[in-house]
């Protein structure tokens, strides 16, 4: 597992982790950054741990602003969870067993 | 379209029309203020409960079919075809379900009130194959589950019992007017043991798998305890089955050991979710689950107690009332304010497409009155109960039916706004339910 440093206002390209498949932890994800945004890759995971490992990032230390995940399926209780935290969201992609979800800080 | 809808839109296969989901919540609301009505009522008949029909045998049924049972079915067929990736195989069956469950149950409690056999066989046939249709549409999700096994072993058990229990239902049922079964307690005791334990126990121990670390956000449950709590569960059911069909004390002794181990291991892993979670304010709503947590063991440990003849005359009732009004009404109603507007929000209203947040769905004040009410309720009729004061029962059911009518006032916004969504939705593009 390559570890997300806590910190103060972490640089996203401090989070770049390998592409290694083995990076999957269990109810975390696998996270990189992709021309500067962070990504969170949580295929695979049982609910509800798709939408905690992005909560987990989202209202982590790193104080992200925006926020690209992967996920095998909408994940529509994720959805009110955002609205209520201040998040919107867009779907990128959908095919089947894919969706890719952008998120990002409401101003 | 918007984008919840476009959402919404493209998740439709396996969301359900939120009629369906909500016709279930609604039912269980409006059950449950005539559930503490007819303890109000049967005060003096419950104190000195006995057996056989009445307000006490009525009121029980209300609670459990119309209230335990619909919002179980109401949360399983909105959160397992999304849990499982699995659209319900077809929908007709749980619209159909609900016109069966509904003036089933109504039917079940009038018999029961005025021992009235026609209206319990005939609501009793038609609660159970509401039931058992709801049950196949559910274990026909669950066998196609991919990914939730822990989830789905403790939904397969619950099925199991709905399907036993439902049988020994109607024997009891039919045997009020023909008197065939050579011992209906025996029978009575392992039908409560299967809707209490079984089927509403096993399904509120699964859905916590997800739903707990869902609202709490936190990590899942520890798989080990999850594995340990099921096989003992399993085990408990089973002894506990046998145990009363047989009339066999130490049968039923070691089942409550292992209900309480069960119970244990179950509970351990809710804490150490509790421990984990990110959410730090978790609301009312885990005010009632964290009690509900406490009174499953009380439950047992009042069974064991009666099982060993320290409880008195009252014991059997006063274990009734911890093991359903106590336990599982107590969890459901928590979970029920948590689900109802996060549901709702996954729904848009129709006036914009714009989703409402939780909080603007959550009447705070209602839902804190509710819930003083439903823990004052539950305290001074338990009271009530073990001393046999009928005064001190109407009391507390007086303050169960004032709670219950202030969480119909949190729920009916909710209800409101769904109504109106469906109304107002002219065009075709926005609706997402059938």
């Amino acid at each position: 597992m390559t570890s997300v440093k806590a910190g103060k206002a972490a640089p996203v390209l401090t989070l770049a982790m390998s592409g290694d498949p083995s990076d999957r932890t269990e109810g975390h994800g696998k996270r990189w950054v992709e021309d500067g945004v962070p990504h969170i890759d949580v295929r695979g995971l049982e609910p509800p741990q798709p939408m905690v490992a992005i909560m987990r990032v989202l209202e982590g230390p790193e104080r992200v602003e925006s926020l690209v995940a992967h996920l095998d399926r909408e994940p529509i209780y994720l959805f009110p969870e955002l609205d209520e935290r201040g998040w919107a969201h867009e779907i990128l992609a959908r095919e089947p067993g894919a969706v890719r979800l952008a998120i990002r800080r409401r101003p | 379209m918007t984008l919840a809808t476009t959402v919404l839109a493209g998740a439709k296969d396996r969301v359900l029309p939120p009629s369906i989901p909500f016709r279930y919540f609604g039912a269980a609301v409006l059950f449950h203020p005539a559930l503490w009505l007819l303890v109000l009522i049967g005060a003096p008949e419950t104190v000195g409960f006995s057996g056989g029909t009445g307000l006490s045998l009525a009121a029980l049924h209300i609670l459990t079919l119309g209230v335990l049972a619909t919002t179980a079915m109401g949360a399983a067929l909105q959160l397992l075809p999304v849990a499982t990736r699995q659209a319900m195989p077809a929908h007709w069956p749980a619209r159909l379900g609900f016109w069966l469950l509904v003036p089933g149950t109504l039917m079940v409690g009038h018999g029961m009130a005025t021992a009235t056999g026609w209206a319990m066989a005939l609501g009793g046939a038609m609660a159970a194959t509401a039931l058992a249709m709801l049950g196949v549409l559910i274990a026909i999700n669950l066998m196609r589950a991919r990914d939730l096994g822990l989830v789905a072993a403790h939904g397969q058990v619950a099925i199991l019992s709905l399907f036993a229990l439902l049988v020994l239902g109607l024997l009891l049922v039919f045997n009020f007017a023909h008197g065939f079964l050579p011992d209906h307690r025996a029978v009575a005791r392992t039908h409560l043991i299967l809707a209490g334990y079984g089927f509403m126990g096993m399904f509120v121990a699964g859905f916590s798998q997800i739903l707990v670390p869902m609202f709490a956000l936190a990590a899942s449950p520890d798989r080990t305890l999850g594995r340990a709590g099921l096989w003992l569960a399993v085990l408990a059911l089973a002894l506990g089955v046998a145990g009363a069909l047989s009339a066999v004390g130490a049968l039923v002794i070691a089942a409550i050991v292992a209900g309480l181990a069960a119970t244990a291991a179950h509970v351990t892993a809710m804490a150490r979710v509790m421990r984990k979670r990110m959410r730090k304010r978790l609301g009312l709503s885990f005010v009632m689950i964290r009690v509900a947590w406490v009174l499953l063991p009380l439950s047992l440990v009042i069974g064991l107690l009666d099982q060993l003849g320290l409880m008195g005359e009252r014991g059997g009732t006063l274990f009734v009332f911890v093991l359903f009004a106590g336990w599982l009404l107590t969890m459901l109603l928590g979970v029920l304010q948590r689900i109802l507007p996060f549901l709702a929000t996954m729904h848009p209203a129709g006036d914009g497409g714009r989703m409402p947040t939780l909080s603007q769905l959550t009447a705070e004040g209602p839902l804190k009155v509710a819930t003083i009410c439903h823990l004052a309720a539950l305290a001074v009729s338990t009271a009530g109960i073990a001393t046999g004061q009928e005064l001190v029962l109407r009391l507390g059911a007086g303050v169960g039916l004032a709670g219950a009518i202030a969480f119909a006032v949190f729920a009916a916004p909710i209800f409101w706004r769904l109504m109106r969504r469906r109304s107002r939705a002219s065009n075709p593009e926005n609706q997402t339910s059938g």
